[in-house]
């Protein structure tokens, strides 16, 4: 294929990508193409130089295009290890090749999907490797990445409520409402955890909306997933069974006797 | 190195002037230095490479020293013009770049039977990398690159283990080169080439310096995750120099830091900080010092309080120690404006993100001290005393404190009210028999390897068997010592 028939493939796919509805299957045929072609270009990272021509930076460019649009689709597809895969090819073209490739307008909102991933997964630690990579002026600045390390500090911190009202505001129009979603599932797991520690018990209703749960069905099958019991409008978590203290003879004797051994060595 | 020029002027007050003093010495020191490299390749004997490797700094010193800057390097020049051969590759690049930063000097007597020798490659690379060393101080970016980069492919011509202390300094300063020259990316894979042939040469200096190059070098473009990788797939060598231990692990450290390990990290800063040169490298014991007052108060202690008031760190850490008093109070507060007027320095520490995660300390500080405080206090008070900004946060952010165990409380949702328990009895529990179990495995592991580690004369069990005569002396002796035990113990 020429770079011409690419470009008319791409154009084709980009027809059916942002058209609505669902046409996913024609898009997965059309990507496919598109990879299969861009194994043919010859001026793709790693191989990537430093002065490129006009040809090599179109060919640098489209590529470029391809991943992200790949990135995209498989958040639709609710790919999760596509999308990372194409992020990690991405993250090439967005690092080492920014000398000599013009921004990408989808970079800072990928990247933010990327962030809102880990997040969702709870991979805290890859998260702030992620966000060190960006530049603080525009970790403050860009909505796309702010966004995300405001969530990281809500939830650190505690606040979840404000987690469900930034789902509700939603920065991140459809694209980001998947990772929004298991985000929220996330910290519903936090809640429930802290919230067996914290109280003794607590009204149903109340445990309900602490939970963001929609009905009192969803909480009835969420307190029996974790072995909680309802009874009276009010919700008694399980309560930590007191462990006897016993003293641990064996353990005891073995120190004991290895204390013994020691000495006897010493003298 | 300073005094001696001194002495020397007052012995010889008549003979010589003082600026032509200097370069004397030093021209001296060059010749004795180069006799040590002679020495080294013969004997390999440590303590020569470290007596000729003090040219580097004495060069400096000579460059730093006030009516002196170029005397080093004319010096240098014409020892290069001498030593080495006409034909050689480096010869005209080492002296058009220094003819420059040179300044006329009378000139150095040249010894007519050394220039008869043939030059070794050691010698050959310290030269070289005394030029260097003089292009990377004296700020010309592009030179020393280009000069770097030539030495880097020239040592890996050599496979000679004489050289290696030489060819890990060549490293360094190429790195550091590269760094001032924005360039630090395009020595990735040099290093990574070196650090690769280190391993297999065995070759622990080099070994320890690449990889300390190369995580500074990932860290410089915040690749903390290559930098983690390389961390798992690679060791450090034991046998390392204690300042190259120092950096790897400040690197480890603020790596780990940045993984949300901060036990990991605090043990490493730790280390970093006790391993340090105590009375130099300034520099470097603040940015440690930095670095392990975050992650200590990430970690919910409060540093120690010396660092503060050395007199020598005590205005760098200034913003830090703000940081350490709003932590301890809880004050949300003066934490905030402490992160706005001090925003500088802590972006030009690259300790922005890591303070950032700091406000729930502070909050969960402040939280700690209100449930100790109070039985029973209502949640809207208590987030009036913290100075939240959304109260209605409250609730959420003490459950997850009492889930993390900062606080020992309890919530009552309908009334809205936090329950302080009160503090446990720890001597109803076993963990003062944990705690003892500890410390004694740890006494006696300090006597076992006390043991282990006793040396004994090599040769003192080969020695002549004691004759009978001096059995007899030692068993009378040892009863007479008895004997007055006994006595001792009759005394009672």
């Amino acid at each position: 294929m020429t770079i011409q028939e690419i470009v008319a493939v791409f154009e084709k796919f980009k027809i059916s990508f942002n058209a609505p509805g669902d046409n996913l299957d024609a898009c997965q045929e059309y990507l496919s193409q598109l990879k299969l072609a861009m194994l043919e270009f010859s001026s793709l990272p790693p191989a990537a130089p430093s002065t490129p021509t006009n040809a090599q930076q179109q060919e640098l460019l489209l590529a470029r295009e391809i991943l992200e649009h790949g990135a995209l689709l498989s958040i639709k597809m609710m790919d999760i290890p596509a999308f990372e895969r194409y992020v990690a090819q991405l993250k090439i073209y967005y690092t080492d090749c920014a000398s000599i490739l013009p921004e990408s307008q989808k970079q800072h909102p990928i990247l933010g999907l990327n962030l809102l991933r880990l997040l969702a997964q709870n991979r805290i630690a890859e998260f702030h490797t992620e966000l060190e990579l960006i530049p603080i002026a525009t970790q403050l600045s860009n909505v796309y990445i702010k966004f995300p390390a405001q969530l990281e500090q809500h939830i650190m911190e505690g606040s979840y409520n404000k987690v469900l009202s930034a789902k509700q505001e939603g920065v991140y129009s459809h694209e980001g409402m998947y990772f929004m979603d298991m985000l929220v599932d996330t910290v519903r797991e936090e809640i429930a955890e802290c919230s067996e520690k914290a109280y003794g018990s607590i009204a149903a209703s109340d445990l309900q909306s602490l939970l963001m749960l929609s009905t009192a069905d969803e909480l009835v099958e969420y307190a029996e997933n974790r072995g909680w019991v309802i009874s009276n409008g009010s919700v008694s978590f399980g309560k930590q069974e007191e462990t006897l203290l016993q003293l641990p003879s064996s353990q005891l004797i073995r120190e004991t006797l290895s204390y013994a051994k020691e000495l006897e060595r010493i003298v | 190195m300073g005094g001696a020029p001194d002495d020397k002027m007052e012995v010889e007050p008549t003979k010589v002037e003082a600026p032509v003093d200097h370069v004397t010495e030093f021209t001296a020191d060059f010749k004795a230095s180069l006799a040590a490299v002679d020495r080294y390749i013969s004997t390999r004997e440590p303590r020569f490479v470290h007596a000729a490797l003090t040219l580097v700094g004495k060069i400096r010193s000579l460059e730093g020293k006030e009516g002196y800057q170029g005397k080093g390097a004319s010096v240098l020049n014409s020892m290069v013009a001498h030593l080495f051969p006409a034909a050689h590759p480096h010869r005209e690049m080492f002296r058009s770049v220094l003819s420059p930063l040179t300044t006329p000097l009378e000139a150095v007597a040249v010894d007519e039977k050394e220039k008869a020798k043939p030059l070794n490659p050691e010698t050959e690379v310290l030269l070289s990398l005394l030029v260097l060393v003089l292009l990377v101080d004296a700020k010309k970016k592009e030179e020393a690159c280009t000069c770097a980069d030539k030495l880097c492919e020239r040592l890996l011509t050599w496979n000679r283990r004489t050289l290696d202390p030489f060819a890990e300094r060549i490293y360094f300063y190429a790195s550091w080169a590269a760094e001032s020259a924005g360039r630090l990316q395009d020595m990735r894979s040099t290093l990574l080439a070196a650090h690769r042939t280190a391993c297999l040469h065995h070759n622990t200096a080099c070994q320890a310096t690449t990889l300390n190059l190369l995580l500074r070098n990932y860290l410089h473009y915040k690749l903390f995750d290559q930098a983690d990788k390389l961390l798992t797939k690679a060791t450090f060598p034991e046998q390392a120099s204690i300042t190259q231990l120092a950096r790897f692990l400040y690197y480890n450290g603020r790596i780990k830091a940045l993984q949300l390990e901060y036990t990991e990290a605090h043990r490493c800063l730790q280390q970093a900080q006790r391993k340090a040169p105590q009375s130099k490298a300034l520099g470097f014991r603040l940015t440690v010092h930095k670095l392990g007052t975050i992650v200590q108060l990430l970690l919910g202690e409060i540093p120690d309080r010396a660092v503060f008031r050395n007199r020598q760190s005590r205005g760098s850490m200034l913003p830090y120690l703000k940081l350490v008093q709003a932590v301890r109070l809880g004050d949300l507060a003066s934490f905030k404006s402490s992160m706005e007027t001090h925003a500088d320095v802590y972006h030009a520490d690259g300790n922005y993100t890591l303070v950032m995660r700091l406000r729930q300390n502070v909050i969960r500080a402040g939280l700690r001290n209100i449930s100790v405080a109070y039985s029973r206090i209502s949640l809207a008070d208590v987030a009036a005393k913290l100075h939240l900004d959304n109260p209605e946060d409250m609730e959420p952010i003490a459950a997850k404190a009492i889930r993390d165990g900062v606080i020992d409380a309890k919530l009552d949702h309908a009334e809205g009210t936090l329950i302080s328990e009160g503090p446990h009895d720890v001597y109803s529990t076993l963990e003062p028999q944990a705690a003892f179990h500890k410390r004694i495995t740890f006494c006696l592991n300090v006597h076992n390897d006390a043991v282990k580690a006793m040396s004994y004369p090599p040769d003192a069990h080969k020695g002549d068997l004691p004759d009978a005569e001096t059995i007899k002396e030692r068993q009378r002796e040892e009863q007479e010592l008895a004997q007055s035990l006994a006595e001792e113990d009759d005394e009672f």
